[in-house]
């Protein structure tokens, strides 16, 4: 009979240790998540950033500079041949 | 003997203890637990408001034409700096200067700003050295890679980062996204977690994408910079239009500003295209030309007396800028006669000129999907004197903006249906999804397709053979109207014999319309007539355009170079 309530104590023990540890276990998931949703957005901003770059790099007025300081110019139509699509 | 007392009072003892335990327990977390757990949640929790990334402005080729990246800025707390010139120093090396308040006014500050607006790299760079007293505080600052490409029609942000102008204020709501609250525990050491997973697409605000084409926006920029510049005109003005769907692929204006660095521009930042209102001149006749035809006022083959030039009305002198006798209809939007408009005008009569006006759109707003619109001016035909009806005819005394001039074009163009402009193409969700995509909208139909034609083969007629010749473009039927308004003196109130809006206003290729191209100089200096200020600036848009949007030539076959037909 003793036996009896001591393995129902054991269990009861083994229950609750369980629910403690979860409960940690949630807390330092969520503090993992936290850092892993920081390092997102910080990639994600480094990605916006990158894709400004390369659009300001592409951009018309930036492409004309440089074919003027290279001294290119605008082809006369004349020596221009379009092939219809 | 036992003594079941004193066996049993131990655990009576304990029992007790487990009680009183057990009564505090029952006490704290059931009996006191509102009030605690408010105190704890105060203590530990805090509402976060995050404001969202703004979204993207795109071209119709997805170019990014206005983007928010994070930006952070730079503020020190005095309390907490022991050496202020240590941090001088570090910060020096990112050529970051402290403010000299630091030294004197705002010693004790626990905010003062150094700089704005850093990017992220330097921010961690700064970080890195760990410098006490100087915190960070994060933001976005609103980038325009393009420059200032389409700087009107896109508009700016103000410092809060709300649209102020343009685009960026027609579209703040869609552009900015909701505030989320993102409710934030902190534990002993003062670490912060979410209270739910916050979805990085809740983040940003939509994305918008425009109609223009930055390659066609860029071509027209370019090319009335130039025609600005050799005409020292005050102001200039460009418009393309797609005439069968009522798009705007391209709109500049010069003088123009940088978006992101208006401040100091000494710019107005109002979109001229849409807000300024001028008599468009002789551009105007189409739509006499448009009511006689449809009312069988006069037919196109029909010849009417231009007075040689000059002619008599109410104690005033209309003149033509060249003499001209008996001109057919087509002839007098050819050679573009006012006489012979003011003649067709009166045939029509007040109220029926008047009803064409208004039902080509004028003196109404355009329905354009940009902020700033302006109806234009015109007299209730009540208010007309003698002189306002043949006056009207050939576009003065009455003010229309470029786009009003350029959607009647566009409506001739495509057969006869007046069509909604639209700026605003697709509104798209961070994670791509279409919210939104533009239809095309017809406000009415203000001629029948046969008037369409034969108007449109009017405005061929001043292309091959009328004032607009400068206006051609080789392999492509073009038509299309010039315009030389005269402007009022302010301080006189009368017509400026120096001041003048030259304008062309055209459509390619003429077969099937594709563009509708309207170009306005105003104040030209030295030569101010639309035929040879702004019809050569139609010519090298519209070749370039056609050739870009690699709309087949519907005119001479190709030739190969050596002059070779292919």
């Amino acid at each position: 009979m003793i036996f009896r309530y001591f393995y129902v104590l054991v269990f009861a023990a083994f229950i609750l240790s369980f629910y403690v540890w979860g409960q940690t276990q949630s807390v330092r998931l969520g503090y993992d998540v936290d850092n892993l949703r920081r390092e997102c957005e910080r990639w994600e901003q480094e990605n916006r950033t990158w894709r400004l770059k390369v659009n300001c790099l592409l951009s018309m007025e930036r492409l004309d500079k440089v074919a003027q300081e290279k001294k290119l110019v605008t082809p006369d139509e004349k020596v221009i041949i379009y092939l219809s699509s | 003997m036992y003594n079941y007392r004193r066996t049993i009072l131990p655990f009576v003892l304990l029992f007790a203890s487990f009680a009183a335990v057990g009564a505090r327990l029952f006490f704290i977390q059931v009996w006191n637990h509102e009030e605690l757990d408010r105190r704890v949640q105060k203590l530990i929790c805090r509402d976060r408001p995050e404001q969202p990334c703004r979204g993207m402005v795109l071209d119709s080729q997805g170019r990014i034409l206005a983007m928010s990246v994070r930006s952070y800025s730079v503020f020190l707390d005095m309390s907490r700096i022991d050496g202020l010139d240590e941090v001088d120093t570090a910060l020096r090396k990112f050529h970051i200067t402290i403010p000299r308040e630091a030294y004197s006014t705002a010693k004790n500050s626990s905010y003062l700003p150094v700089v704005k607006n850093i990017d992220m790299a330097t921010m961690q760079s700064i970080k890195a050295l760990a410098l006490k007293g100087v915190g960070f505080t994060a933001g976005y600052e609103r980038q325009y890679p393009q420059g200032r490409l389409a700087c009107h029609l896109l508009g700016v942000v103000g410092k809060d980062g709300d649209g102020l102008e343009g685009v960026e204020l027609r579209s703040n709501e869609i552009l900015s996204g909701d505030r989320i609250k993102d409710r934030r525990y902190r534990d002993g050491r003062g670490r912060e977690i979410s209270d739910r997973l916050v979805d990085l697409k809740d983040m940003r605000g939509a994305n918008v994408y425009l109609t223009i084409d930055s390659n066609l926006q860029f071509i027209a920029e370019q090319e009335l910079e130039k025609a600005w510049k050799e005409s020292r005109a005050k102001k200039a003005m460009v418009v393309i239009q797609d005439p069968r769907t009522g798009d705007i692929l391209a709109m500049a204006a010069r003088p123009n500003f940088d978006p992101a660095d208006y401040a100091g521009s000494g710019c107005s930042l109002r979109n001229p295209v849409i807000s300024d209102v001028f008599e468009p001149g002789s551009t105007f006749k189409l739509v006499t030309a448009a009511a006689a035809i449809e009312e069988k006022a006069a037919k196109p083959s029909e010849v009417i007396w231009c007075e040689d030039g000059k002619y008599q009305l109410f104690g005033h002198t209309v003149s033509d800028h060249e003499k001209k006798g008996f001109l057919t209809l087509a002839q007098i939007i050819e050679y573009s006669s006012n006489i012979g408009a003011a003649k067709i005008g009166q045939r029509l009569g007040k109220d029926t000129l008047y009803r064409y006006i208004r039902q080509f759109g004028f003196y109404s707003l355009t329905g354009v999907d940009l902020p700033g619109e302006a109806k234009g001016l015109l007299k209730r035909p009540t208010s007309w004197s003698g002189l306002s009806l043949p006056v009207i005819s050939f576009g003065q005394e009455i003010g229309t903006t470029a786009m009003q001039i350029t959607n009647a074009y566009s409506a001739i163009a495509n057969g006869g249906l007046l069509l909604e402009p639209e700026v605003i193409g697709e509104i798209k969700s961070p994670d791509g999804q279409t919210v939104s995509r533009a239809q095309k909208r017809i406000i009415r139909r203000v001629c029948s397709p046969e008037t369409a034609a034969q108007l449109r083969e009017m405005l061929r007629g001043v292309v091959e053979e009328g004032t607009g010749q400068l206006a051609r473009v080789p392999g492509y039927s073009v038509g299309g109207k010039t315009g030389t308004a005269q402007k009022r003196d302010p301080k006189t109130g009368r017509y400026s014999s120096s001041a003048y809006v030259a304008s062309f206003c055209g459509v390619i290729p003429l077969s099937l319309p594709r563009l509708t191209i309207y170009v306005a100089l105003d104040e030209p200096q030295g030569d101010y007539w639309g035929a040879s200020r702004a019809g050569p600036v139609f010519s090298r848009i519209a070749s370039r355009a056609v050739h870009h949007l690699k709309i087949d030539p519907d005119r001479e076959p190709l030739r190969l170079a050596g002059g070779k037909n292919f």
